[in-house]
């Protein structure tokens, strides 16, 4: 996975089209893939293979629905599309990552068992991308306050 | 929609997503599998790829290496020059029925621990900004779930 900072920094720059309190849930869509997989591997001591729908696109759907319920009513739609649209945009920005000797993302699983990766970086130089993303946040924040 | 409705819902969808995490579970086992599999049952996976990032290099000796992967330690042959005991190695390998990996491909991964210990250091700091934000702008109520603070 890249750092949350670098999803957030990719979640902020969509969020613009939506108005803060919207933007919470993107955000939360944006790092849930990762808090589910790493929950379920500190909960139940699993190895990475029980954890690995969390990053597939069906998975990180299932999740989105199992919230949505979780909210009232009335924005029980929006938070379904805003969390999957945060979970959407975390794969596609771990899907840039280098899967090394590893399998890949298996961003298609259940249809496909194969891993997908663009091989632009290892998993953890994208701390290198740090100031980066906290540029971009810094830059769409003061251009929204404006 | 009713309580009963709900819970159905959220049933439905937590529980189709950890029959997925089984099936992957066993899917990707086989797939790739662990050390400890290979290693409990050796005639079945003779031949079989292994693949690790990073695995952790226990020991090293003249031409060959000890990776450990969740406590079960393999030996590894042969052993790169530049790789010695304390590093981090990424491996595709082919697991032998005698109990060793023979390497294909064997990548140092320079100061792992370090570099991955402050990736999840900033991710935290992240992902509790994010709880912040999100308290402060749901909250709970017993009759309709998370609603908005305001």
């Amino acid at each position: 996975m890249p750092d949350a900072v670098t999803h957030l920094a990719g979640a902020r720059l969509l969020g613009s089209l939506w108005t803060p309190e919207r933007r919470v849930l993107l955000y939360v869509g944006a790092i849930l893939p990762d808090l589910v997989e790493k929950g379920l591997r500190v909960l139940f001591s699993s190895g990475n293979f029980f954890a690995m729908p969390a990053h597939s696109v069906l998975g990180a759907t299932l999740v989105c629905g199992a919230l949505c319920v979780l909210f009232d009513a009335r924005m029980r739609r929006d938070a379904f599309g805003l969390l999957w649209i945060g979970s959407m945009l975390h794969i596609a920005f771990d899907l840039l990552k280098d899967p090394g000797e590893g399998l890949g993302l298996p961003a298609l699983y259940p249809f496909a068992t194969d891993g997908y990766g663009l091989g632009l970086f290892r998993s953890e130089d994208s701390l290198l991308l740090v100031p980066v993303s906290l540029a971009v946040i810094g830059l769409v924040e003061w251009r929204a306050r404006k | 929609m009713n309580r009963a409705a709900l819970g159905l819902a959220f049933l439905a969808f937590a529980g189709s997503f950890v029959l997925l995490c089984r099936r992957s579970r066993d899917a990707y086992g086989e797939i790739s599998p662990s050390i400890e599999r290979c290693l409990t049952y050796p005639d079945r996976y003779d031949g079989r790829e292994v693949r690790g990032y990073p695995f952790e290099v226990v020991a090293a000796g003249p031409g060959d290496f000890t990776v450990e992967e969740r406590g079960v330690k393999i030996r590894v042959s042969p052993r790169p020059d530049d790789v010695q005991a304390g590093d981090y190695v990424g491996l595709v390998s082919t697991f032998r029925r005698e109990g060793v990996l023979e390497a294909r491909t064997v990548t140092r991964v320079p100061n792992y621990p370090l570099r991955r210990g402050a990736m999840f250091g900033v991710s935290i700091l992240a992902m509790a900004f994010v709880a912040w934000l999100f308290l402060k702008t749901f909250r709970v109520s017993a009759a309709d779930g998370w609603v908005r603070s305001a």
